[in-house]
Parts: structure tokens; sequence; C-alpha cells
């Protein structure tokens, strides 16, 4: 299926869109489907500072807890309690509803340092080859 | 080359910021092989507490924080396993976590099995969020099981491009966690630890080595040395 338009990516599967001078964070819809079993998501409280390429979380399923990195450098202004509770959102729609945070964007050009949506889907096809 | 920590015994925080710092800043497959002294008990990554253990909290053994997830496990008589290596490693190449735990569990199905005991995936069943307390009350596809019994339970925690498995290999049961396997029961005599380290490092050798006899690098250990105390549970 195909992803949609104005997301970009880390190679660690994290996306974001840029919303003026807010960008969200999720993850794609790869990362989900490689996560059996959600049990627990850890997010940064509103008010805190991430950096891009850093972790800014921990998501665990039943048989694993990854780190989740930061795509976008900037202060975290909303977090999705929402998906804390509802990791199923997850699976249904990880492009909008099951967005993470939303971000103040401290270096805006860094999204130019993202993965485009044909280079993730490379990354990803030479991962699963 | 991959690297072999072999086995000792360590204090319980000691252990899981040693697991962290070859998970973050190894750089071979290192298969890492351990005991507890004191004994401890180990929480999930996310489990919510001392209140959560119940009259485990009473036993008076020192606490420690996983980064792993799943249920609070009493490490007593066990070995304790973990194995750390790049998610492109070949061996691993392609696989899905369920396949990449199979990967990892092979050596140890083989190495329990050359000591004479067979063990089964369990295939079934799971717990969720809400499961009980204790690790080895929890089922999970991914269990090793002897007659439906835990013998080994395992838990990852992946960071960017390396994945860290670890888990407990029960020798005898002990009181604070009834329900487990144990290998003095199953094999009628009681199993040193240094005999199934000794196995499953002879079978990881063969699946992900050669592993040749090291120790912490200087920044691993440093890294350990500064993560250690946030393990500790007060």
């Amino acid at each position: 299926m195909a992803r949609p338009d104005g997301y970009r990516y880390l190679k660690t599967h994290e996306w974001a869109r840029l919303d003026g001078e807010h960008c969200w964070i999720g993850i794609s819809d790869h990362a989900v489907g490689h996560l059996s079993d959600l049990v627990f998501l850890d997010l940064p409280e509103c008010g805190q500072d991430i950096m891009q390429n850093e972790p800014f979380g921990e998501i665990e399923s039943v048989k694993a807890v990854s780190d989740l990195y930061a795509p976008m450098t900037g202060e975290v202004v909303e977090r999705n309690d929402r998906l804390i509770e509802e990791l199923d959102m997850l699976k249904r729609d990880p492009w909008n509803d099951a967005w993470m945070l939303k971000v103040r964007m401290e270096k805006p050009s860094e999204f130019e340092n993202l993965l485009e949506d044909g280079s993730y889907q490379r990354m990803i096809d030479s991962e699963d080859h | 080359m991959g690297r072999l920590l072999a086995y000792a015994r360590h204090e319980p925080a000691w252990n899981m910021a040693v697991d962290e710092a070859v998970l973050r800043h190894g750089t071979v497959p290192t298969l890492r092989l351990y005991g507890w002294s004191p004994p401890g008990i180990s929480l999930g990554r996310f489990q919510p507490g001392r209140m959560d253990i119940g009259a485990l909290a009473d036993a008076g053994l020192p606490l420690v924080r996983r980064m792993t997830g799943g249920g609070a496990i009493v490490h007593w008589h066990e070995v304790t396993y973990s194995m750390t290596v790049a998610l492109d490693d070949p061996r691993l190449d392609g696989c899905d976590t369920e396949e990449s735990y199979a990967v990892i569990h092979a050596p140890i199905r083989e190495a329990l099995q050359a000591l004479g005991v067979a063990t089964t995936g369990r295939g079934d069943g799971g717990h969720g969020r809400d499961g009980p307390v204790l690790c080895f009350d929890r089922a999970t596809p991914l269990d090793l099981v002897v007659a439906g019994r835990k013998l080994v339970g395992s838990a990852q925690r992946r960071v960017a491009g390396r994945v860290l498995q670890h888990g407990s290999i029960v020798l005898s049961t002990n009181p604070l966690q009834p329900g487990t396997a144990a290998l003095d029961d199953l094999l009628s005599r009681t199993v040193p630890a240094d005999e199934v380290a000794r196995g499953v490092a002879e079978c990881f050798d063969l699946a992900f080595g050669p592993l040749a006899k090291g120790d912490l690098t200087p920044v691993e250990r440093s890294f350990a040395e500064k993560m250690a105390p946030s393990y500790r549970f007060s």
C-alpha cells in the first residue's frame, strides 16, 4: 500500500510530517508490522526537548522493548495520550490518529536529512530481501 | 569473530548495566553468561514497581529494573545468558522478532538437548499488559518449555541496528518462583551452573562463532559503571 505524501523517515522507521513551525512524529506501517501485540508506550512529557537521531521514547511489544528515535530536534508541545491508552490505533492508522508527538522544531532544515518515501522503501526492501 | 564473556557471578545491578553496555557500545556478536550473587529480583522495563510484586518485595532480595519487558524474575539458581548481535548479521538477516528468538534460542535448545532435556516452543498462548506478575507464570508462544512449564524465559531489547536477547535457564526451583521447570528436577541430579554455561557457550560458538573469550572494552566498562546505580530500586 502506498504511503501518504509529505512524510519522511529515519532508518529506524520513525516518521516526521511538517506543519508550519511544528512537526508531527510517529512510526511507520513497516515498524508497526514488526511489533506484534503492543503492550506499552513511553513518551516524553510536554516541554521536554528531543534531538534528531537520539532516543525519545520506548515501545514494548510482548517480546521486545524497542527504542524510538527522534526524526527532528525540538520541544515537545503535544503528546498523544490517547495512543498510550489505545495502542491498537497504531495498527489501524499509523499516519494520522496514531501520531506520537507534536514538536516545535528547532532546526527545520533537518527534514532534508530524512529519507523520502522511495529511499525508505528501498531500505525496507533491502532489509527484508 | 564474536566474543564470549565467560560465566561469572555478579551483583544484580552490575549484571543489568553490563547487558546495556554491551548492547549500546559493543561492536561484535557477544554471548555473555552470568549468575547472580547475591540473588535478586528483576522487574520488567514497564512493571509498575515494588507494589506490583506483592510478597516478593518482602523477600529481602535486591530489586533491579531490566531494560527488557515482561514480568518479574527471581534470579537465584539459574544461568543467565545474553546474546547481542547486529540486526543485519547474516544469521538474523530478514528475521522478524519471532524468528530472531528462534535463531537465538536454537543453541540453547541444543545445549539443553545435549544435557538430556528436550524443550519445545510453547507455540500458543500469550499475556499482554495485564499478565501475571512473574515472568515464569506468563505464557508467550516463544517460551522454551518442558511439559508445559517454562524452563527458559527470554526477552529482547532493540536499539538502532542491534538486538540483545537475554534470559534465565533455571537450574533449580525456589519457593519464590514455584511454577518453573528446573534442570535439577528434570535430570534428577544437581546440575552445576558451570556445566550448563559450558554447554551453552559451545553451542553458541557453532551457531554465532567463532567466539573468542574476551572482556568488556573500556567504553563498555565505563558505561556500565555509570549506569549500574540507575538499575537499583530503592
